[in-house]
């Protein structure tokens, strides 16, 4: 550009500069925060902890029923989740008050329970482990039933149901446990959920049900196209 | 803005009187962080003004009737127990009813219909409020005594729900001891009430047996938990 500009090609050429500035401001304040705002008022300002997913399991062990018993109950449950999940607070071990059972034959535990999760995969999702214990009227204490349930993945209140069953002996270890108490227990939980293969060589017992009632909030699973309802 | 007087008030007229305020005013209340300004949506964002990301959830309901085998005249108490973050914004967390009786004939309800509301806010879904329900009746020297104990997590999703809640009596453990209880009015009960039955730690060494049935109708209202990413009902649409 020449020093010895006329005045109109001055003037255009300030006219071009101040038009370049101006796009480039209209560019910016595009990306502003503020203007996004505007168009969608509803969405606060995320960053990214607000994509990490959470999941928040909130709610009671009721009761169990269908225990053929009249002998004091009591459950030790055992939450399990996979290694991409980590618990946002201390993990409490549940074991729940010895009940007696009424007429019915229904035990009420009512032990509430509550799990802050954070998640970095849809594999491993919480899972109850239950143990259920028999206290006579001896003061004897004996492991009679095992059972596990997957905690519920969508939004919303659910009443679960856990079906438990005991590992059956040949008959004399049957009529002593009928007799004396003291059933065939696991020996280790492994057959219930880690190591399913070890099922093949044993043969169970049916025992009651367990009755459990769980709310569940999830938080930016759909934001990542995880779809669970 | 007027508004018109109703016949049946629900409290003091002052509460419900609208203060002369345009909605245009200065969002000078910032320092109330419950104020509503009804044009907060069209705020541009700006850190050192944006007040907290509280959501508020609203439990209103009743505790219905319920059902004890050969028991009469229960009155309910309950208690609202939550984290620490989640502070009360209306309302009270403890009531006591009236005591109920059956009706005469073979029905073994009792009914309170006994309602309660309250409003808290929140940063953090964390430590989930509760309701912890006592059950007490007048022994035979007219004292109270707290006999049946339970608890119902508020239910998470927005709506109207009904939970029936099992109630438990502690069992003491030998037959003096609760002869002895029943002398001195002063059965086997619970020492720290509120946070045993709630957080159910300690309640290991326990023994109890089964109480009663409670019918409880809850009404959950919930504001900005969908804006901060929770999401609390499933949606079939």
């Amino acid at each position: 550009m020449s020093n010895f500009d006329t005045k109109e090609a001055r003037d255009k050429r300030i006219k071009d500069e101040l038009e370049e500035l101006n796009n480039k401001l209209e560019l910016d304040l595009s990306r502003d925060d503020s203007e996004r705002d505007y168009q969608d008022p509803q969405r606060p300002i995320r960053t990214k902890a607000d994509f990490k997913p959470e999941a928040l399991f909130v709610g009671q062990i009721l009761g169990a029923d269908g225990f053929d018993n009249e002998d004091a109950l009591f459950l030790e449950v055992i939450f399990k989740h996979g290694e991409h999940w980590k618990l946002l607070a201390l993990p409490s071990p549940i074991q729940t008050h010895s009940c007696y059972p009424d007429e019915d034959g229904t035990y009420v535990f009512a032990h509430p329970f509550e799990f802050y999760l954070t998640s970095g995969s849809i594999h491993g999702w919480p899972k109850f482990i239950i143990k259920v214990y028999r206290l006579d009227d001896f003061g004897k204490i004996d492991a009679i039933a095992y059972g596990s349930v997957t905690l519920p993945n969508s939004a919303g209140t659910f009443e679960l149901e856990c079906s438990t069953w005991r590992p059956m002996g040949n008959c004399i270890d049957e009529s002593y446990s009928f007799f004396l108490g003291g059933p065939p227990k696991l020996t280790t939980l492994n057959p219930l959920t880690r190591d399913l293969t070890l099922r093949e060589n044993i043969s169970t017992v049916s025992s009651g049900n367990i009755h459990i009632q769980c709310d569940v909030i999830l938080k930016s699973f759909e934001d990542l196209g995880i779809k669970t309802s | 803005m007027e508004r018109l007087e109703e016949d049946l008030s629900l409290g003091t007229s002052e509460e419900y009187k609208d203060d002369e305020k345009s909605i245009f005013s200065e969002d000078a209340n910032i320092d109330n962080p419950h104020e509503y300004s009804k044009h907060e949506n069209l705020q541009t964002y700006e850190p050192k003004r944006q007040p907290h990301s509280f959501f508020y959830l609203g439990v209103s309901g009743q505790i219905d009737s319920g059902e004890f085998n050969n028991r009469d005249g229960i009155a309910i108490k309950y208690d609202i127990v939550k984290g620490n973050r989640w502070k009360l914004v209306k309302g009270e967390e403890t009531g006591i009813s009236q005591h109920g009786f059956r009706n005469q004939g073979a029905s073994k309800r009792i009914v309170w219909n006994f309602p309660f509301e309250v409003i808290y806010s929140s940063t953090n879904v964390k430590e989930w409020p509760q309701i912890v329900l006592y059950g007490s009746g007048k022994d035979f020297r007219g004292r109270e005594v707290i006999e049946f104990y339970g608890s119902v997590h508020v239910p998470t999703a927005p709506g109207r729900h009904t939970r029936y809640v099992r109630l438990f009596q502690p069992v003491t453990s030998s037959i003096f001891g609760k002869f002895l209880g029943w002398i001195k009015g002063n059965p086997a009960s619970y020492k720290d009430a509120p946070n045993l039955i709630a957080k159910g730690e300690g309640r290991e060494v326990t023994r109890v047996q089964s109480g009663g049935l409670i019918k409880i109708t809850f009404q959950i209202t919930q504001r900005n938990l969908e804006k901060y990413g929770y999401k609390t009902t499933s949606s079939d649409d």
